[in-house]
């Protein structure tokens, strides 16, 4: 018998979802409907960008993102069942999944939300983070077995962060990436970083939300040598509590920073508790970067409103810093530490 | 001279979070005004522990410690009066003098 090549299945996918895009299209059907016969109907299917990842290196991706996750906010807002096509999606990082999980778990309370196109390490990335099962799958698979990983989690203020804490002490040996023999150090760096930053979530991200509903979603996975760390918050963004009236006008006036978002992040990163506002205090910045200046190799993302940020370097005085300034709104803040760990699988 | 010993995993809690009241009863508004001040008023010496724990983030012990000036008492007197430990970590310790020390300048 003719043996397939691997990608068969997924050719023949794609083959098949083509023919009844055109077919659709010819119809004036709406394009938007899934109609290949798999038992989907009524499904808005929106097709997943080709890369779901907010690094730097991804940020001609960024506007596709965004579009994508205002298509299923839409959607969803809208209680319409979806059916998310990964099927042309080449690269998604478990933060890019924290930051779909984020959208699905906030706003997708009354639909169905189902996937096409799940194979390989998009799979796995879906069961690891959580997100297959947040929309119903059972599926395993072979890294689901393996303890390299914190699925997403929902919390308000520091719940679950001393467990999220361990793992990256116990499991993911941080203290020895961190150059450190002195893991008391390693364990207050790590739930520093993390604790302030879920601190921030509380004080600023949500200013008309109760404070029940001031809501994170934090992740680590270890992935190819590096450690992952994400903290994502669907509020109102660093830049927008920034230009609130009053709360850090001085800090404005003296930067001028204008309204480029991006500036407006690493301002945020400036600022320190020795100019502590009485009406918000300040906002961890330096306990959110110390963990990666402590790691010549290490990574800070931020992502918020439509700034990006980036830093990178071995401390205070020596760090490389980027920003961008997006087209589109991430309705909300992204976090991510990403720290390469030695000998990891 | 009197003197006493407060263990803040033992007496408050091991897992610190917050700045002020409302972000709940671990808060660092909570230990300073109804544990460390009160002490600081009643005796010549305290002694705050602060091991037990490696939770503690620069919020809080800014809040702690900071907030301490910013409640009314002076530098000279709280460096005299306080003393702070922390078996394994001096970061921590060298972290809440500078707090005290940047409240008072302001």
């Amino acid at each position: 018998m003719k043996k397939l090549p691997g990608n068969y299945r997924i050719r023949q996918q794609r083959i098949t979802y083509k023919r009844n895009s055109r077919s659709c299209r010819k119809n004036k059907k709406k394009k938007h409907y899934y109609t290949d016969g798999s038992g989907f109907w009524n499904y808005e299917m929106i097709q997943a960008p080709g890369v779901l990842d907010f690094s730097y290196h991804a940020k001609r991706h960024h506007e596709a993102i965004v579009h994508f996750a205002e298509h299923l906010h839409k959607a969803v807002a809208d209680r319409r069942n979806v059916l998310i096509d990964f099927s042309d999606t080449q690269i998604i990082t478990p933060v890019g999944a924290t930051y779909l999980y984020s959208e699905i778990d906030k706003f997708g309370d009354n639909v169905t939300i189902k996937f096409k196109g799940v194979v390989g390490l998009i799979k796995d990335i879906l069961i690891g983070t959580g997100l297959s099962k947040l929309c119903g799958y059972t599926h395993t698979s072979a890294i689901s077995q393996r303890q390299y990983w914190i699925p997403v989690t929902r919390g308000i203020k520091d719940e679950g962060l001393d467990k999220m804490t361990e793992f990256l002490i116990e499991e993911a040996l941080l203290y020895q990436q961190l150059e450190s023999d002195n893991k008391s150090e390693a364990e207050r760096l790590v739930s520093k970083a993390i604790g302030e930053g879920m601190l921030n979530v509380a004080y600023h991200a949500y200013p008309d939300s109760e404070e029940e509903k001031r809501f994170w979603w934090v992740m680590a996975y270890i992935y190819a040598s590096k450690l992952y760390i994400a903290l994502c918050d669907r509020g109102v963004g660093i830049p927008k509590t920034l230009k609130e009236p009053g709360l850090f006008e001085p800090l404005m006036k003296r930067l001028s920073l204008g309204r480029d978002d991006g500036k407006m992040i690493k301002a945020a990163m400036e600022y320190t508790r020795s100019s502590r506002s009485e009406s918000g205090g300040g906002l961890g910045s330096s306990d959110i970067q110390d963990l990666v200046l402590k790691n010549p190799k290490g990574r800070l993302v931020i992502v918020s409103g439509r700034g990006f940020y980036s830093l990178q370097g071995e401390n205070k005085e020596n760090k490389k810093e980027k920003t961008l300034e997006m087209k589109n709104d991430i309705r909300g803040t992204l976090i991510q530490w990403e720290i390469p760990l030695a000998g990891s699988a | 001279m009197s003197e006493t010993e407060i263990d803040l995993a033992r007496e408050f809690t091991d897992r610190p979070f917050g700045r002020y009241r409302k972000d709940g009863e671990r808060s660092a508004e909570i230990f300073r005004d109804d544990m460390l001040k009160p002490a600081l008023d009643e005796y010549d010496r305290v002694i705050v522990d602060l091991g037990g724990t490696n939770y503690y983030g620069s919020s809080f012990l800014e809040e702690v410690f900071g907030g301490l000036i910013r409640a009314g008492f002076e530098k000279e007197t709280l460096l005299e009066k306080l003393e702070i430990r922390h078996e394994n970590l001096p970061s921590v310790v060298e972290e809440s003098l500078r707090y005290i020390e940047q409240a008072a300048a302001g």
